[in-house]
C-alpha cells in the first residue's frame, strides 16, 4: 500500500497532533509509517487500515502495541494508551476457537 | 556427583518423583488444586490431559456437546468407541484412568444452568476452553463475582491466545472484556433481534484448528496455573496474553491494561457477599431494607416474561431463559405472522420481581445487587438444581 500518512479524521472530531508510528499486520505482509491523530480510536486505526489495505472484513482485529507489548483497547484512543511516538503497532486476528 | 537435596529425597514407587525434581513444584499443593474447566473440545482435552497428569487433586469439566468423529483429530481423550458420548463425561472418565488419585467429574450441559457463583468461588481457578465469544463473556463476569482466577485460550490453525486474568480485587488487573474488540459485541449483537431474541438460523463460522495449536493452548493455560497456585516468582500478578505462531515459531507476552469504560469490572468485580437461597424460600421475600427495595437487581441472564400479540392481542405470562428461545417465539399462529411482542428483562427492582414471579421459580443463577452496601448476590443455584 502506499504510505497513508494521514489517517482519515472520522466523526468530525477535532484533532490537533498525531502521533507517528509504524503500522503492520500481524503476518508482516503490510507495513507503513502512519501519523495517528491524537484521540482516534483503536477501531478508527483498525477501520482505515482495513480500508487502505483491503484487508478481509469478516476478521476481528486486535490491535498490539508490539514495541511496548500491550495490547491496546480497541474503544479507547490510542493516545490515552502510552503509545509513542515510533511505536510498532500490530494488527492481529482476533482468535476465536477453543 | 552432587546430589541437590531434592534428589536424596526420592520415594520409592513414587508416581511424582519426577515432577519433585522441579523448582518450586509443590506435588502436594498440586493434589488440592480444585480446577473448573468449561469445554472439552480441542484446548479442552489438552489442559485435562494436562491437568490430569499433573496429579491436579480435583478437576469439574462442562460440556454440553457429544463427541463427534471429527473431533477426534483433536482430542487426545477419546477415541471412536466414544462417539456419541458426552464429552464432559468421557473426558473425566480418562481423567481417573491417567490418575486414579484425581477427581474427576463431567458435568454435561450448559455451565450457564449447572455452575453457581458459590462453585467459582471456591476454586482456584476457571479455565476457559469455549469456542465462542459469548460464553467467555459470561465466563469472564462469572469470575469476577467470585474473585476467582481466569485462564483463557483460543486458537486457529497456526496461533495460540492464552490469558490469564487474576481477579484478585487488591491488584485491579484487567479482565477478559477490558481488551476485546468492540466488535465482538457487534457481532453477538447481531444474533440476537432487537427485542433481545435469539435469531433462528445462524449458524456459527467453523474455524480450523489442529491438535498442533491446541497442545501450546493446553501448556500455556496449565503452565500459567501451576505458576499461580505454586505461587512461582514468575506468578502473573496482571493480567497477560500470550500468543503463539507455529508458522514463524514465534511467541511473545502482552500486558493486558484495565480499560476504566470496561462493561464488566466496575459492575461485577465488586466481590459480593455471596447470600445462598435456599430452594424452599422466595429470593424476593429475603430482601431487607428500603435502601435494596430501591436498587436495581441485575439477572444472571435475561429472561422472557411474557407476550402479547399486536394482532389477535392475545397475552401470554411467561418466566424462561430467554437462550431457551428464538425469534420463532414472536410468530403467532391464529393471526399467520410475527406479531407477537416478547418481553425480555435482564434487571428489576425487587417490587417488581415480586410481582413478576408471584410465588414462580425464577429460572436463573443468580441476582446481583451490585449498589447496595455491600454488594450482595442471592445465589438461587440449589432452586435451580434441585427439581428442573
Ligand atoms: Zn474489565
Ligand atoms: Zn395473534
Amino acid at each position: 500500500m502506499t504510505p497513508n500518512n494521514h489517517f482519515q479524521q472520522q466523526n468530525n472530531k477535532q484533532y490537533t497532533m498525531n502521533i507517528p508510528v509504524i503500522l503492520r499486520t500481524a503476518d508482516q505482509t503490510r507495513k507503513s509509517e502512519v501519523n495517528i491523530p491524537y484521540g482516534m480510536t483503536g477501531n478508527e486505526v483498525i477501520e482505515n487500515a482495513v480500508d487502505n489495505w483491503k484487508l478481509p472484513k469478516d476478521v476481528t482485529y486486535t490491535l498490539v502495541n508490539a514495541t511496548s507489548n500491550h495490547v491496546l483497547n480497541s474503544s479507547q484512543a490510542v493516545s490515552d494508551q502510552n503509545v509513542k511516538s515510533g511505536d510498532l503497532l500490530s494488527l492481529d486476528n482476533t482468535l476465536t476457537a477453543g | 556427583m552432587n546430589l541437590s537435596a531434592k534428589e536424596t529425597t526420592q520415594r520409592p514407587n513414587d508416581r511424582y518423583d519426577r515432577h519433585r525434581l522441579i523448582e518450586g513444584f509443590d506435588q502436594e499443593r498440586l493434589a488440592l488444586v480444585d480446577a473448573i474447566v468449561i469445554g472439552a473440545g480441542a484446548v479442552g482435552n489438552e489442559v485435562i490431559k494436562n491437568l490430569a497428569l499433573l496429579g491436579i487433586g480435583r478437576i469439574d469439566i462442562h460440556d454440553f456437546d457429544l463427541i463427534e468423529i471429527h473431533n477426534l483429530t483433536r482430542s487426545v481423550l477419546f477415541h471412536e468407541g466414544l462417539v456419541g458420548r458426552s464429552k464432559a463425561e468421557a473426558a473425566a472418565d480418562a481423567c481417573r484412568n491417567i490418575d486414579p488419585n484425581v477427581t474427576a467429574q463431567g458435568f454435561m450441559g450448559d455451565f450457564r444452568d449447572r455452575l453457581s457463583v458459590e462453585r467459582v468461588r471456591a476454586a482456584d481457578a476457571v479455565i476457559c476452553c469455549v469456542d465462542n465469544h459469548e460464553a467467555r463473556i459470561a465466563l469472564n463476569r462469572l469470575c469476577l463475582l467470585a474473585g476467582t482466577p481466569l485462564l483463557n485460550a483460543a486458537i486457529d490453525a497456526w496461533e495460540v491466545s492464552a490469558e490469564i486474568y487474576p481477579h484478585t480485587p487488591t491488584d485491579a488487573a484487567a479482565c477478559y472484556e477490558c481488551w476485546i474488540p468492540s466488535a465482538i459485541y457487534e457481532s453477538i449483537s447481531a444474533r440476537y433481534s432487537c427485542g433481545g431474541l435469539r435469531k433462528a438460523s445462524i449458524e456459527q463460522r467453523r474455524i480450523p484448528t489442529t491438535t498442533l495449536t491446541s497442545s501450546i493452548a493446553g501448556a500455556a493455560l496449565v503452565s500459567l496455573l501451576l505458576q499461580h497456585v505454586c505461587d512461582l516468582p514468575t506468578r502473573r500478578k496482571f493480567s497477560v496474553q500470550s500468543r503463539s505462531r507455529l508458522l514463524s515459531l514465534t511467541a511473545e507476552e502482552r500486558m493486558i491494561s484495565r480499560n476504566p469504560v470496561c462493561p464488566a469490572c466496575g459492575i461485577y468485580g465488586k466481590l459480593p457477599v455471596i447470600i445462598p437461597c435456599r430452594a424452599e424460600s422466595s429470593p424476593v421475600g429475603i430482601y431487607p431494607t428500603a435502601q435494596d427495595e430501591e436498587s436495581e437487581l441485575i439477572f444472571s441472564e435475561p429472561i422472557i416474561t411474557g407476550w402479547h400479540c399486536s394482532g389477535c392481542h392475545q397475552s401470554h405470562a411467561l418466566l424462561a431463559r430467554a437462550r431457551d428461545y428464538d425469534t420463532s417465539l414472536t410468530w403467532c399462529p391464529e393471526c399467520q405472522a410475527a406479531s407477537r411482542s416478547v418481553s425480555i428483562m435482564d434487571s428489576a427492582t425487587p417490587s417488581s420481581l415480586r410481582a413478576l414471579s408471584a410465588g414462580r421459580k425464577l429460572p436463573l443463577q443468580f441476582l446481583y445487587s451490585p449498589d447496595s452496601r455491600p454488594p450482595f448476590l442471592l445465589s438461587l443455584s440449589n432452586r435451580l438444581n434441585d427439581d428442573s
